[in-house]
Order: C-alpha cells, then structure tokens, then sequence
C-alpha cells in the first residue's frame, strides 16, 4: 500500500477561519448558484454558506492527506462525501476546522480494481465547540502507471 | 421566498431539473480557485497525462455543487439537513450535465418532516457520473403556531427556524 497506515486516527488541530463573502461568491459564481441567501445583503444581514462550501476548508486537510498520509497528488481520486448541516454557517462568522483519518485500506473498485482507499471526516465548529456542519469524504488512490 | 408545502412535497415527485451545466477547462480552474483544490489532475494537462489520468477532468464536488442546486434552487432558503453524493464517473472538459432530482420519501420527526430526495447527474453519454441523497426538514405547521414548549421538543425545526 502507498498511504501510511500508521496514520489512522491522527486529527489535525482546530484551524481557525473566517468565512468571507468573497469566498461565498466565488463558490456561487463556478456552481452557477443564483439563491440569494448565499448572496450579501440577503434579509439585511450575512449570507449563509452552500452546501458544498464545507469543501473550502482545505488548509488542515491538505496537511493531513500530503503531509501525514503520504499521498501522491496525482493519483488521488474523491469517491464520495457524505454532509451533514447542524447549525447555518454565514458571511463573517469564526469557525473552527478540524479533520480527522478514520479509514485506511484498500478496497474493490470497478475501474481501478484493488486500489488504495482513505476516509476522512471534516468538523466545522463554532467558538463554543458546538458543531456546525460535517462531512465524511472518501478517496481512491490509483496505483502506479504500469 | 417561497415556503415549500410540506403536501407538495409527496413521494415519486420530480424536482425542476437544471438546465444542463458545461463543465469547461476554465470552469474546472474556477473551481479550484473557489474550493482551493488545485490537485493537479484537475488542472495541469501535462501532469495528468504524464501519470496516466487521461487528461484533466472536473473535480468530484464541482457536480456535487449542482446537486445541491437541484434541491436549494426549488425550495428557496430552507437549508439542506444533509447532501450526500457519490461521484461514479470522471466528468471531462466540455461535457455537459443533466442534473435531476426526485422526492424519494417523507418521513415524520416529531413535529417535522424530514423530506429526503434522489438526485443525479448524467453526461452527454447517458451515463451517471453523480448520484446522490439530499435531505431538509420543514415544518408541518406554520411557524407562529408553535408555542415556545414546542420549540424545544423539535431541535430541527429550530434549526430552521433559526436561519428562515
């Protein structure tokens, strides 16, 4: 197996992040997404997040799946993201991102066959600790070029 | 904004489908600006073929971004409780997608219902390169006819209630 398996379990710390508006707007625009909750000025107040914003929190999963697991870029493959929203998340708001490794192995794929395979799970939490959002991510990574 | 009603929203029902999304190379880069993701089968053609890729294709979540829109964009701002989605096939540069979605079943939460819906995204080919679950949680009655007692016997309505 190419991933460090001596990896599992490992979670990064809680890095802090403001969300921007810009940030928001950026996601919105690529998504085509016209929902003026995500927009500024939406009810005189800060706009929520989309849904998928969650996977703009990258600086602690980066670390985590190059640093610590070892895994080589251009082999990597997303399989699958499970997201759960608890609490809204919205322009200017403080949270605190925190991914953990919870799988390590290899599994069955039709494609690819044996390949490596990680999962991830991502917290996003305010300043009390109470959660906001969620994810579950899982990746393939492809072997060597024969 | 429009408020769904919870009658409407009955099992076997379609969503709006969205008009098809092109997944162009210059949307791929917009998205990995957006999320941050510049793994660079995503976005440097050179790299990707170099390590067998097949040439640069859409990151995972950029459907899943449309995904989401197939519900958010019909009910409006009640926010999603859930979005799950597999990605079952690479998306290539100048593929379109289909992007649909379906009322797959209501259930009851104490005084709310937990609607979940099927969506997926198909290409040009037909084949489906997303496919997925979202689910959101609306209230069975208006909000003002809550009392308070009922707002802490239904932590997703107040959820809800917390953003509308």
């Amino acid at each position: 197996m190419s991933l460090n398996a001596r990896a599992l379990g490992t979670t990064t710390p809680a890095t802090p992040t403001i969300v921007e508006q810009s940030r928001i707007d950026a996601l919105c625009d690529v998504v085509n997404d016209h929902n003026p909750a995500f927009r500024r000025g939406w009810r005189g107040g800060p706009a929520l997040a989309p849904p998928t914003f969650i996977n703009c929190f990258r600086d602690a999963k980066s670390q985590l799946v190059i640093d610590t697991l070892g895994v080589d870029m251009p082999r990597l493959l997303h399989g699958e993201q499970t997201m759960t929203y608890h609490r809204p998340i919205r322009a200017g708001d403080l949270v605190f991102q925190q991914v953990s490794l919870v799988e390590v192995g290899q599994k069955a794929t039709r494609a690819m066959g044996a390949a490596d395979f990680f999962k991830v799970w991502i917290t996003l939490r305010n300043d009390q600790g109470e959660l906001l959002a969620e994810a579950y991510q899982s990746f393939f990574v492809r072997g060597e070029r024969r | 904004m429009n408020r769904p009603d919870p009658g409407e929203l009955v099992t076997g029902r379609p969503l709006p489908a969205l008009a098809p999304e092109v997944v162009t190379r210059e949307r791929i880069l917009s998205y990995a600006g957006a999320s941050g993701d510049f793994n660079p089968m995503h976005v440097d053609e050179v790299l990707n073929l170099d390590a067998g890729g097949g040439g640069v294709f859409a990151h995972g979540m950029l459907g899943t971004g449309f995904l989401g829109r197939v519900v958010t964009d019909h009910l409006g701002d009640v926010p999603l409780a859930s979005l799950a989605v597999r990605c079952t096939k690479v998306v290539r540069p100048g593929a379109r997608l289909f992007c649909s979605g379906v009322v797959q079943d209501t259930t009851t939460s104490g005084r709310d219902v937990v609607v979940r819906f099927g969506l997926r995204a198909t290409d040009d080919e037909n084949d489906i390169t997303h496919d997925g679950t979202a689910s959101v949680v609306l209230p069975m009655r208006e909000l003002d006819q809550y009392r308070g007692d009922d707002l802490d016997e239904s932590p997703l309505l107040v959820r809800w209630r917390a953003i509308g």
